[in-house]
């Protein structure tokens, strides 16, 4: 990543205006591209497993290796 | 694996223990008050009475039990995990804020950048700021601020700042946001709110905990509150201090391998989290649909019902958080809470959940509709007298003498003397506990611990009648269908003059005035025992705004004001550090007073 301690310096950022600023930060301050897919999960019951006593202890729950 | 039957045993043993405590002290209350009722003749009011109190009990009982748990037994640190063990994982501290002060919560990261800074372990660590700030002023100088936290850590590459065009999802979403554009990049994120502070060692230790159990999902500590100066809030503080450990090593000792998580001071592993938390809207609208308002709890629900442990190390120290500073900020705070835990309702019964982890969303429910129990006693009570039976005081047919009904308010006596002991004893047992392993040297000494503990008691009790209107507000208030949005926290110092306070509560003084109107009319021989409820409800004004003052007293006194640890005191240096620089006067946007 490219060094921007020069444009760091309060002078500098006190004569900026807030879009050099916002431009700024957009640029270095952007965490690393690295996407990690986060599936939606089930929260609320099927209708018709509303009543399941078994689901009510864990069965059927998925359940994955690691 | 011996290890992890015993760890099971201990579970299970906490488990029946509590429920033991509980449902004893339940059963005690609720045959002692039926005798109590059933002088005059038994009667509907009498048993509706004493299932209420049957309820309230057994949830003062659970309470109890969790101090009874943590006082006879100590935190340890995981066999398997050296203290001094190197670390290898990358980890990123998310920072989620909105519409927060950028110099306080930035000066937070500084601080534990400097502290991490001071171990061997520093690069391993990013921090993120997550702003979901819609407030464009306080946007523009997040982003001044931002810099100059760059510049000052000289930390490029390793902090970063990025604010969302639309906050969907609020704090959970924010999150999420984040692990799906960044999330492949970290193998661990420890997940902070604003205020949290936390220092370097502990931040490590963290992190040699997750390595060292690669089942473990996600590592909940326990923050302790710090920086409070008013009097409400250094009262919560101390309580927090002195009394959380105990009850919250209990806790740990209950929940095993589904512990909880509180949305913030903890370290998730980014790989189950991605893929057990992904959290949909709920159907329907607010308060019960839409966003999952407490989505820490379900989050630590999907992560055990993925088959990773959740667990919560009491022992781990150096992990910080504050506090509202005064009643009305907090009844605000709670506000969110009690509609994010009436809306778990709807997740009960998700397919697969753990039976513990629907407990607690159980005693999630409980905890804020236990007031309205005790105000259905209360008003039952004020009723009573319209259903007992006419007096017969000659029940024997031809028998001459007169039969008097037994006296047996000793046993009304006996009950209330119960529960208050329910209420009172752990934090005393507590207190005693502190001074008989020297823990009370921290809070100033014996005498101050115990005088500390006799204030936080009568000022818990004066509070309580206070935090029981509010509490039935929210509730009622979800119960309509009201949502309570997202509100931005309050952080300052909290001062609140009578006006705000009248503003606040003028409610609750007319309520209290009509109750106690109301059974002064309809059974004057219970007013004495009303009065300790009805009286804060009618000062309750006076109690928000004196409370609200900043505390001058040596009472309260808890160990990180006598001995503030390495990152309290380097985020006291650098806030003092930017508070005293000048806000920036180019740019209007900016200069905007950060005090």
């Amino acid at each position: 990543m490219s060094n921007s301690a020069d444009s760091l310096q309060t002078g500098a950022l006190e004569a900026s205006s807030v879009e050099d600023i916002a431009v700024l930060v957009d640029r270095i301050g952007a965490p690393p591209a690295a996407p990690c897919a986060m599936p939606k999960q089930q929260l609320e019951p099927a209708a018709t497993g509303l009543f399941s006593m078994l689901r009510l202890f864990g069965v059927g729950a998925p359940r994955p290796e690691h | 694996m011996p290890a992890e039957r015993r760890r099971r045993a201990v579970t299970l043993a906490s488990r029946l223990v509590a429920a033991a405590i509980s449902l004893t002290a339940a059963a005690g209350a609720f045959f002692l008050f039926l005798q109590f009722g059933s002088t005059d003749g038994l009667d509907s009011m009498d048993i509706t009475r004493s299932v209420l109190i049957l309820v309230s009990t057994s949830w003062l009982g659970w309470g109890a039990a969790h101090a009874v748990l943590g006082l006879f037994t100590r935190p340890q640190r995981p066999a398997n995990v050296p203290p001094d063990a190197p670390i290898s994982t990358r980890t990123v501290i998310l920072v989620p804020v909105y519409n927060e002060d950028p110099v306080s919560t930035f000066s937070r990261i500084a601080a534990m950048d400097a502290s991490l800074a001071a171990t061997p372990w520093r690069d391993l660590f990013h921090f993120a700021i997550l702003s979901d700030t819609r407030d464009e002023a306080i946007a523009a100088r997040e982003r001044f601020w931002f810099l100059r936290l760059l510049r000052e850590r000289d930390a490029e590459g390793r902090i970063f700042y990025r604010r969302r065009a639309v906050n969907r999802g609020r704090k959970a979403g924010n999150i999420e946001d984040f692990i799906q554009k960044s999330g492949s990049a970290y193998p661990f994120a420890v997940i902070l709110d604003a205020d949290s502070l936390m220092e370097g060692e502990t931040l490590v230790d963290m992190v040699r905990r997750m390595e060292a159990e690669p089942r473990l999902g996600l590592l909940q500590t326990l923050p302790v509150v710090t920086k409070a100066r008013a009097r409400f809030g250094r009262s919560m503080q101390f309580s927090a201090a002195l009394h959380a450990p105990v009850f919250a090593r209990g806790l740990a000792m209950m929940q095993g391998r589904t512990g909880p998580f509180w949305g913030h001071n903890a370290i998730v592993r980014v790989q189950a989290f991605a893929e057990s938390c992904g959290l949909p809207e709920l159907s329907g609208p607010p308060p019960f649909g839409g966003h999952v308002m407490s989505h820490d709890y379900v989050e630590a629900a999907l992560l055990a019902r993925a088959g990773w442990i959740v667990r919560f190390d009491d022992d781990i120290r150096g992990s910080y958080e504050e506090g509202p500073e005064n009643l009305v900020d907090h009844a605000k705070r709670d506000r969110r809470w009690c509609q994010g835990n009436l809306q778990h309702g709807r997740i009960l019964f998700a397919p697969g959940l753990c039976g513990w982890n629907r407990f607690v969303f159980l005693q999630g429910i409980m905890a804020y509709i236990a007031p309205l129990f005790w105000l259905g006693f209360i008003m039952a009570s004020i009723a009573a007298p319209f259903f007992a039976p006419p007096l017969d005081y000659f029940p024997v047919p031809y028998w001459p003498f007169p039969v008097f009904p037994s006296d047996e308010t000793w046993k009304a006596i006996g009950l209330a003397v119960g529960i208050f002991g329910l209420l009172l004893l752990p934090k005393l047992m507590i207190a005693i506990e502190a001074i008989v392993t020297g823990r009370a040297a921290g809070f100033g000494g014996a005498g101050r611990v115990l005088v500390s503990t006799l204030a936080e008691l009568v000022f818990s009790s004066i509070i309580a009648p206070i935090l029981m209107a509010f509490q039935t507000r929210s509730v009622l208030q979800v119960l309509l269908g009201r949502d309570g949005g997202w509100p931005t926290n309050n952080r300052g110092d909290g001062s609140l003059s009578l006006a705000q306070a009248w503003s606040a509560s003028h409610w609750i003084v007319t309520w209290g005035l009509l109750g106690i109107g109301a059974t002064y009319y309809f059974a004057p021989g219970l007013v004495p025992w009303l009065l300790p409820v009805a009286l804060p409800m009618i000062f309750s004004p006076l109690v928000i705004a004196v409370t609200s003052k900043r505390s001058r007293s040596a009472l309260f006194t808890m160990p990180l004001e006598v001995a503030p640890t390495p990152v309290l005191l380097a985020h006291e240096a650098i806030l003092a550090d930017w508070e005293r620089s000048p806000a920036p006067e180019a740019v209007p946007a900016l200069a905007v007073s950060h005090a």
